[in-house]
């Protein structure tokens, strides 16, 4: 699944495809144009590819700017 | 004009009630236009819904009051406690260091964060399917290097952007004095929370970028005026005096950094200002004397700090108690 999250994040912030292994998934995003507006672009986008909706209380930036905290929200939805 | 398709989509769910839409009304131009263009265009049946901080200029209520009746709209005034808003300003100004997260470090963002929870909540509890708000797609991308784009998931974006937005100001106040010490202010708070889920809540501006000379010139023919004393073209933000009063002596003391000049800035270049508005934009607050004479200061009981903030910055400052 995380491999599935970077690349969706990734296609979303306009990454260049040659930067995709630079960053790790403890990287702050923010240092690639995560804004809160985006951050929750990649939540509707992320509901509908894993089919979950995440709950407003997980709306925070905090707990969506790396790819790692991403996949904890989105793994803490799906009851895994 | 024509309704958009991708809003057309959103609202395809409403059922039959007395009213599909609660709007967010201020008597300012934008608010008055969504009247329009949400009863006119789109021909939804619509009530306007005011939220009364307590710190509306007086002047503010007749015009206000006028424009839903001219156009056959029924309103609705929310009062909330003015004693909430009151210690809601004080934090921010006093805790403003709690508030730098992106969309809560501007006083007037987290005010009308609330307003609009107030009238989710007006509208839960009348069983009005949909708020709508004049949220700008200007406003939702300032400040991003890419703007939104507009698809059918815009409004759902907009939407779950301005429940961010709440999450990160109750995350925000969790840490404030006021939340530890004061359990009424943080049971109202509270009590906010629950019912901004329970209705959608619409954003037509994303769909609809209207020039502003073209919703002056609409709504001067329906018979809109100011809410403030001042030429219908001269016209451009609403009468809150904590934005008309406080806001501009903060900013004077470097405690808040106005958006609105940088985006102005911005327009200018893009063509879209004129040279009377440039000015707005080129202000330079820190040269001007701070005000705190007006009584406002004293009802938001911050006037001893903002003294002794004028003091650590050898200012000069104006204060009718001064000796």
């Amino acid at each position: 699944m995380i491999e599935e999250i970077r690349n969706e994040v990734f296609k979303l912030l306009d990454v260049d495809e040659n930067q995709f292994s630079e960053i790790d998934n403890d990287t702050d995003l923010a240092n690639y144009g995560l804004d809160s507006l985006n951050a929750i672009e990649i939540v509707v986008l992320l509901e509908s590819v894993f089919g979950v909706s995440i709950p407003d209380e997980d709306l925070i930036f905090e707990k969506l700017c790396t790819i790692n905290k991403i996949n904890e929200t989105i793994e803490k939805c799906r009851g895994e | 004009m024509n309704p958009s398709p991708y809003l057309q989509k959103v609202l395809s769910c409403i059922k039959k009630t007395d009213y599909d839409v609660a709007v967010m009304y201020s008597g300012g131009k934008d608010s008055a236009y969504l009247l329009y263009l949400l009863s006119k265009v789109y021909n939804l049946k619509v009530k306007a819904v005011i939220v009364d901080n307590g710190f509306e200029n007086d002047c503010m209520w007749k015009p206000m009051m006028a424009f839903p009746e001219k156009m056959g709209i029924d309103l609705e005034i929310l009062k909330p406690e003015k004693e909430f808003f009151s210690k809601l300003f004080n934090t921010l100004i006093i805790e403003r260091d709690k508030f730098k997260t992106e969309g809560i470090n501007h006083i007037c963002f987290i005010c009308n964060n609330l307003l609009w929870c107030y009238v989710c909540e007006y509208a839960h509890d009348n069983n009005i399917p949909f708020v709508a708000s004049g949220l700008s797609l200007a406003q939702l991308s300032s400040g991003r290097t890419k703007p939104l784009e507009i698809n059918e998931f815009a409004n759902a974006i907009a939407e779950r952007s301005t429940r961010m937005i709440f999450q990160n100001a109750l995350k925000s106040f969790e840490e404030t004095s006021i939340f530890k010490n004061d359990e009424k202010f943080k049971k109202v708070f509270l009590s906010l929370k629950d019912k901004i889920t329970k209705v959608r809540t619409i954003y037509p501006y994303i769909y609809h970028n209207i020039p502003v000379a073209e919703v002056k010139a609409e709504l001067s023919k329906l018979g809109w005026i100011p809410p403030k004393d001042v030429e219908i073209d001269k016209y451009i933000s609403s009468g809150c005096k904590i934005m008309g009063k406080v806001i501009p002596e903060l900013e004077k003391l470097g405690l808040i950094t106005l958006n609105e000049r940088e985006q102005a800035k911005a327009m200018f270049s893009s063509g879209l200002l004129d040279e009377d508005q440039l000015e707005f934009a080129n202000y330079d607050a820190s040269k001007d004397i701070v005000d705190i004479s007006n009584d406002l200061f004293t009802e938001l009981n911050v006037k001893e700090y903002l003294i002794s903030t004028c003091k650590q910055q050898k200012r000069d400052f104006i204060d009718a108690n001064k000796q």
